[in-house]
Order: structure tokens, then sequence, then C-alpha cells
């Protein structure tokens, strides 16, 4: 099971609280490093979660995969220890141009993003990520949307296609696992920004 | 030991008395919510083929609903949302697209609905009904491939559901009958193409049919209304004379009367003259008219055996059923509907052996070949025993071949 690593970003107005910004630096490669060892030199990994870092942003340019299934559910996000998500889970799936992306406040408006880019396609089989919004063009076949008599509210309804396709997708994850992902041209990068508008 | 056996007893009940509402509140709150919304500007498509059909929702295993299909729809302002409960409190998933939706054979089984553009009719195709301000409480939504662009599916806490619908008159009668009696009537209603919406409009329309205007009518309508005191003006005058003249000459009077009666009077004459002559025209027209129709009806039949003539072996769908209608309105066997055409005889032998082998009745002998209702008999076996099997090839665009 993944690490769980709870940032704080209670900061005092005015002052650089360097306290603060190196825990949250810290935070941010602590769960890097976890991923990164868990790829290793080959580019593949197994069974990685990537959770305990609060909301984070996947973007990619192009995404195709089978056996796709969403369901409403609840969730640990970065402000609330139980909040309304949407699960989709992906059997096989290839994503072109991927970035995963967490931007830290490190003092007032001073913030940093640490983003992880794959130059080159990643395959990833079993995704499982829990996310609060999907912003795509999206694709499907044999597509079923349908509800379903049962006490379990997260079994009232669910979506399901043979295939899915997103294009030019950015999505508020908070829970990210996958069976097995192979991931070459992996770069990782710490960046200034300002503040994000999201 | 026992005060605290007693204590854990009471707590236990207490418990259990708590768990009991909250069970009956979620269950009625789950009541409400059920199925989910979907709400489109507009709604464009092909063909529209409205049914009845028994379907599930989260709380009933069977409900009836209205089950819309289209062979490929566009949907324009496209928002689906779905409140669900939880023990935290309502959770609404909100799928929205900011462009058109493209759905290929699409299904949706809806419990209620209200729409702008077209009245249905239980199992009656509508070619392109060009659908308005359509909001559906969807419990199953199938397509084989559907397109959203500029999708926005987010979960979000709260009830942002959209209003709920109203389910249509025939879907709460049928909600109200024993699950046995609601199927019977759903098959009653798709065999009979019952109306399901514009039930009241069709009322309106038999309780108070509109007469057709008649050219008498409208004359009726432009002569104003003979006035009291023009009548009375006269009695008056009458008075008037009685003191001045001792003998009033009646001619006169009547004169006198009748020229305020002439404006009115002359216009309803003028009328009247013209509707002989207005008969007369139609007579002549309506014996003109049978005429022109068997010319016309000939051509018809000439064009389609000069069509089948063409043909090598394969035959346009929409052709091939011309050919059958026309066969069957003139009560002739297939075959013999271009009995001086021989290359269309040979297509529309080929035509019917394919046919019939289609429908497992190849075995039929020359003599049941020959017979002139042969065709009503085809239609009548494909009614029997595929006509669920053929109903969604009805659907297809005549484009192929048979």
């Amino acid at each position: 099971m993944g690490k769980t690593i709870e940032l704080k970003t209670t900061i005092n107005k005015g002052n650089m609280n360097k306290k603060v910004f190196w825990k949250a630096f810290a935070s941010g490669m602590v769960v890097l490093a976890a991923l990164l060892s868990f790829m290793g030199i080959s580019g593949t990994a197994y069974a990685i979660p990537m959770a305990g870092v609060g909301n984070f942003y996947v973007e990619f340019d192009h995404l195709e995969g089978n056996g796709y299934t969403f369901y409403p559910k609840m969730g640990e996000s970065s402000k609330e220890k139980s909040a309304p998500q949407g699960t989709n889970l992906i059997k096989d799936l290839t994503i072109d141009h991927l970035q995963l992306y967490k931007d830290f406040n490190i003092s007032g408006d001073k913030w940093i993003r640490v983003k992880i880019a794959a130059s080159k396609p990643v395959h990833i089989s079993g995704l499982q990520q829990d996310a609060s919004v999907i912003n795509a063009d999206a694709k499907f076949s044999n597509l079923a949307l349908k509800e379903k008599q049962s006490s379990d509210w997260q079994k009232q309804f669910q979506q399901m296609s043979s295939t899915i396709e997103l294009n030019h997708a950015k999505i508020k994850t908070h829970y990210l696992f996958q069976e097995k992902i192979v991931m070459n041209g992996m770069k990782v990068t710490v960046e200034r920004i300002n503040k994000p508008a999201n | 030991m026992r005060m605290r056996a007693i204590k854990v007893l009471a707590c236990l009940l207490v418990m259990a008395l708590l768990h009991v509402p909250n069970q009956a509140q979620a269950a009625a709150s789950g009541q409400y919510e059920e199925g989910f919304v979907v709400s489109a500007d507009r709604v464009e498509g092909g063909i529209m083929l409205p049914q009845v059909v028994m379907g599930e929702t989260s709380s009933a295993k069977s409900k009836p609903m209205i089950r819309f299909q289209y062979r490929n729809a566009t949907l324009y302002g496209m928002k689906l949302t779905k409140v669900l409960s939880t023990e935290e409190g309502p959770v609404t998933v909100i799928m929205q697209a900011q462009g058109p939706v493209h759905m290929t054979n699409l299904t949706a089984d809806a419990s209620a609905f209200s729409l702008k553009g077209a009245c249905l009719t239980a199992g009656k195709p509508i070619p392109d009904p060009g659908l308005k301000k359509v909001t559906m409480l969807v419990h199953k939504m199938e397509a084989s491939k559907g397109e959203l662009d500029r999708l926005r599916l987010s979960t979000v806490k709260g009830n942002h559901g959209q209003q709920r619908p109203e389910a249509p008159k025939v879907l709460q009668d049928l909600a109200s009958l024993p699950l046995l009696e609601a199927r019977a009537a759903v098959d009653k209603l798709m065999n009979g193409h019952l109306p399901l919406t514009c039930e009241n409009q069709k009322e309106n329309k038999e309780n108070s049919p509109e007469k057709p205007v008649s050219p008498l009518d409208e004359a009726k309508k432009a002569v104003p209304k003979p006035s009291k005191d023009s009548i009375k003006k006269p009695g008056k005058k009458k008075g008037k004379l009685d003191e001045k003249q001792e003998k009033p000459d009646a001619e006169h009077i009547v004169k006198h009367v009748k020229k305020p009666l002439e404006h009115v009077t002359h216009p309803v004459k003028k009328e009247i003259a013209k509707v002989p002559k207005a008969i007369d025209k139609t007579k002549g027209t309506a014996k003109n008219e049978p005429e022109k129709l068997k010319e016309k009806i000939q051509q018809t039949k000439l064009q389609l055996c000069k069509e089948a003539g063409k043909l090598n072996g394969s035959v346009p769908k929409k052709l091939g059923l011309n050919l059958i209608d026309e066969a069957q309105k003139e009560k002739n066997p297939l075959t013999g509907l271009c009995p001086n055409n021989e290359s269309a005889t040979t297509q529309l032998m080929l035509l019917q052996d394919q046919l019939l082998k289609n429908l497992h009745l190849s075995s039929l002998d020359k003599d049941q070949l020959a017979d002139r209702d042969l065709l009503k008999k085809m239609e009548k076996e494909m009614e029997n025993h595929s006509s669920l099997k053929l109903l969604p090839d009805l659907l297809k665009p005549l484009d192929g071949t048979f």
C-alpha cells in the first residue's frame, strides 16, 4: 500500500515560512521518490497507488482504453475527509503526452508545481482513478448509463462502455492506482508558478 | 453486572429505534430520487420509434416506461443529473456537454418526460421529429456509439438535480395496474398504436370539430346584421304618417321598409347564385380526376416495371417494397405485375424466390404461388412470427438491397 503523507499549508501572512515550504517541498519529493522507486530503471512498475497528497491534476492529449466503468463514491480530498468523487475504472489504456502535477503554496503568494511528464505513450493496465471533475472531448462505444435496484447508493448508478477515447483532457484527481504501468521518456520537474486559477 | 447488561440492552434498543426511521427516510428519499434526468435544448435525428416497455429502476424491478429509439441522434445542450442519497447527505453526478452529442443506435427508457415538437404514438415511427426542450426521467440509456464534445463529468455535494418532468397519463394509468395487467395493457397499447401524448388535443378536436367554411358561411359573416332600428323606424314613421295622412299608401310603406333591407339581402342573393355554379365546377373536376389518377397509376406501374427490367439480380430495398406495394394494390401475384416486360418478370421471380426463402415459405407449391392472396399471406406470416425480429430492420434506411 502507498505511503500516506499529510500536507499542512498553514502560513503566517506576510512572512515567508521556510519551515512550511521545506515541509511541503519534502512531502512532494517523498511522493515522487516513492513513485520513481516503484518504477525502477525499466520504466515499468506494478501496483502503483498515488494518494495522500490531496487533489492533483492529470492532463493528456489523447487516451484510448478498453473496459470502462464509472460509479460515484465518497473519498478523501485535500480539504475534506469525505468528499464526493467518481471512480473511473479502465482495464487497459494508452495515453499520449501525459502530465501529472500538483501545486504547492509555499508561502503567501509563492507557488511551486511538481510535474511528472512522459514524452512517450504510457501503457497502463488495471487503472482506478477517483476524480471529482473530468473535462474532455469523449467518445464511447457500447455506452450504457443505467440505474440498478440496490440498497448501496454506490451501485445505484453506473456508466459503462466497451471502449473509451478522451481528447484534450484535464482531470481533477484524488486517488490513482495502476496494476501495471509502462512509462518511458519520463521527466520530473519542479517549477515556480503564479497562483493557479483552479 | 446486571446493571451493565441492562445499560447495554438499553443502548442497543435506542440504536435500533434510531436506525429504523433513518432507513425509512433513506428509502423514501431513494424513491424520490430514482432515475436520472436528461435534458436537451434540441434533438435532431432520423426516424424515432417510441415504444412502451417495462423496465428496472433503483427502487422497482418493473415499471412502465416509454422507450425512445433513434438510429442516429444529435443532442444539443445536453445535461444529465443523477441525485443520490448518501449517509452524508445528497450527492449529484452531473454530466454536461458544451458541444453537440452524437449518439448511434440510441435507446432511452424514460418513466416521465416533457418535450415539444411531436405527438407520440406507441410503436409508430416518426421521421425526424425535431424535438425541442426535451427533459426525460431516464432509467436506462444505451448507445452503440457516443461522442460527447466538451464533456464535463463532475460529482458534487448537495442536490443539484434538474426539475423532474411529469409522467404522461398513459404511464400513470399503467403504473396503477397490477404487474400482469400492466403487461397486457402494454401489449394492447403497442398493437393498437395508441397515442402516448397529445391525447387532450385529439379529444378537443373530436369534441369541437371545425366545420369546413363554405363560401355561403363567409358571405353570411360579411353581411351586416339587420339592425332593429331600421325595422322599428318605419313603425315610428307610420305613427307620424297617421297623424299627417289619414289613409297611408300601403305600397309606399312596404317600399320604405324594404329599402334599408336591400343592402342586406342583395349580397346574400348574389352569393346564393354563385353556389350552383361552384357545384357544377366541382362536378366537372371530379369527373376528370379518376381518369387522371388512372393515368398516373399506369405511369407509376410502367416506371416500376421499367426499373425492375434494368436490374441484375440485386433489388434495391425501396424499389422492392414499391413493387410489392403495387402488386398488393392490384391484387396480383408479384410475378404477374409486369406481364408485357419479360426481363422485369424474370427479376420479379428472383425477388419472390428470395423473399419466400427468407420467410421460410419456399416449400409452397405452384398453385399456392399463383394464389392472388400470396402477398397478403406472406404479410400475415410476417406479422404472426417475425414481427419482432423484423422491427429493427424496418428502422434501417431504405438504402440496402434484398
